[in-house]
């Protein structure tokens, strides 16, 4: 095969003259641009949504003092929510848009960075349930009312497991996901992937 | 804007699609499953295009987007197995789905021999035989012009060996 002619030969071969039937993608097309348009608006609905329940907040604050650590713990919740939700359709948009890395050392490099990110949020959601544990203590001894109490309780066990059970499904896959890129970078580069 | 890259995207599609198609064939036997990839690998180029900015020619910028999501489809397809079956029609000596793709006989002998070859040498073989230079895929890779150089030769043989066998 180093006879350059030989190889010119295989070239001309694969390149010759095809007539492949293309796939009309026109309709995929068309759903990956509905699906971004719904998703800046999700995003922009979800920031405002945001900025409305800090205002409220900051409203009430006299009144959420009054109630000692509660304000702070609707405050942090708030944030919570707030942050969490509007990061994570900032990262499905993000993942809309084809990655433009100059190489697939970047590429790879690129998606390592953003599951170890994705453990990291992870990591970070775990830490945020801890603190929150007392939650449905807290609400079930403050609400005004038996019934107030009881969806309060039931919304912030909601909370907590979900949270949980989203943190482990996250590790677990930003895990697998580094060990796919590794295992990739080891047999497409020929190396390990080394930043 | 909207317009000139719908524009754009039919311009590249009709000079660069049989090798789009090309690509999915020598890394997916299954039919139904090469459909997709083909239909993933136009999708990302069209999500890719408004990021083009003349750096390098269309072409490379497309190969660049189809090779990472060929890379991604064989990650995926390691996980999860399943669809790694023998394309039924390969295998029964009726018209190949290579042959209605429009490849010729000389083209599907290359792909069956190409498909033998580990990913990481197929890669190599596949950006080659498209006409890239050693530099060009040095580039596309992260790895560096000698590394290409070796790695490459190291497939050409390989290849060699498999259409000698064929």
């Amino acid at each position: 095969m180093n006879d350059a002619d030989e190889w010119s030969r295989l070239q001309d071969a694969w390149g010759g003259d095809t007539q492949a039937a293309m796939p009309d993608v026109a309709p995929m097309i068309a759903r990956a641009r509905r699906e971004r348009r719904s998703m800046v608006w999700t995003i922009a609905g979800e920031c405002l949504i945001t900025v409305v329940s800090v205002a409220i907040v900051i409203e009430n604050w006299p009144r959420l003092r009054a109630d000692g650590l509660l304000g702070l713990w609707w405050a942090l919740i708030l944030v919570v929510g707030g942050v969490g939700s509007v990061g994570t359709f900032a990262i499905r948009i993000a993942g809309l848009r084809e990655p433009t890395g100059a190489s697939l050392r970047d590429w790879l490099l690129l998606r390592r960075r953003r599951a170890r990110l994705g453990l990291r949020l992870a990591q970070l959601t775990r830490w945020t349930l801890v603190v929150l544990l007392p939650a449905p203590l807290v609400t079930a001894t403050t609400a005004r009312s038996a019934a107030a109490a009881a969806w309060g309780v039931a919304a912030m066990l909601l909370l907590l497991g979900g949270g949980w059970w989203w943190a482990r499904r996250k590790t677990a896959r930003m895990t697998t996901d580094i060990a796919e890129v590794d295992a990739l970078a080891r047999e497409w580069l020929d190396q390990p992937l080394t930043a | 804007m909207t317009g000139s890259i719908d524009a754009q995207f039919e311009r590249v599609m009709a000079e660069h699609g049989s090798m789009l198609v090309r690509f999915a064939a020598s890394f997916e036997r299954n039919r139904h499953a090469r459909q997709d990839l083909v239909q993933d690998i136009m999708l990302a180029v069209w999500q890719a295009l408004p990021a083009f900015r003349g750096e390098a020619s269309i072409k490379t910028y497309v190969i660049g987007v189809a090779h990472r999501r060929c890379a991604s489809h064989v990650m995926r397809a390691v996980a999860q197995p399943a669809h790694e079956a023998l394309d039924e029609d390969w295998e029964d000596g009726q018209p190949g789905p290579e042959a209605r793709a429009g490849l010729n006989q000389q083209q599907q002998r290359l792909l069956a021999a190409l498909r033998q070859l580990p990913v990481g040498q197929r890669q190599l073989v596949l950006l080659a035989l498209e006409g890239m230079r050693y530099e060009e895929i040095a580039a596309l890779l992260g790895i560096s012009v000698n590394n290409v150089g070796v790695r490459l030769n190291r497939a050409k043989a390989a290849l060699k060996e498999r259409l000698e066998d064929a």
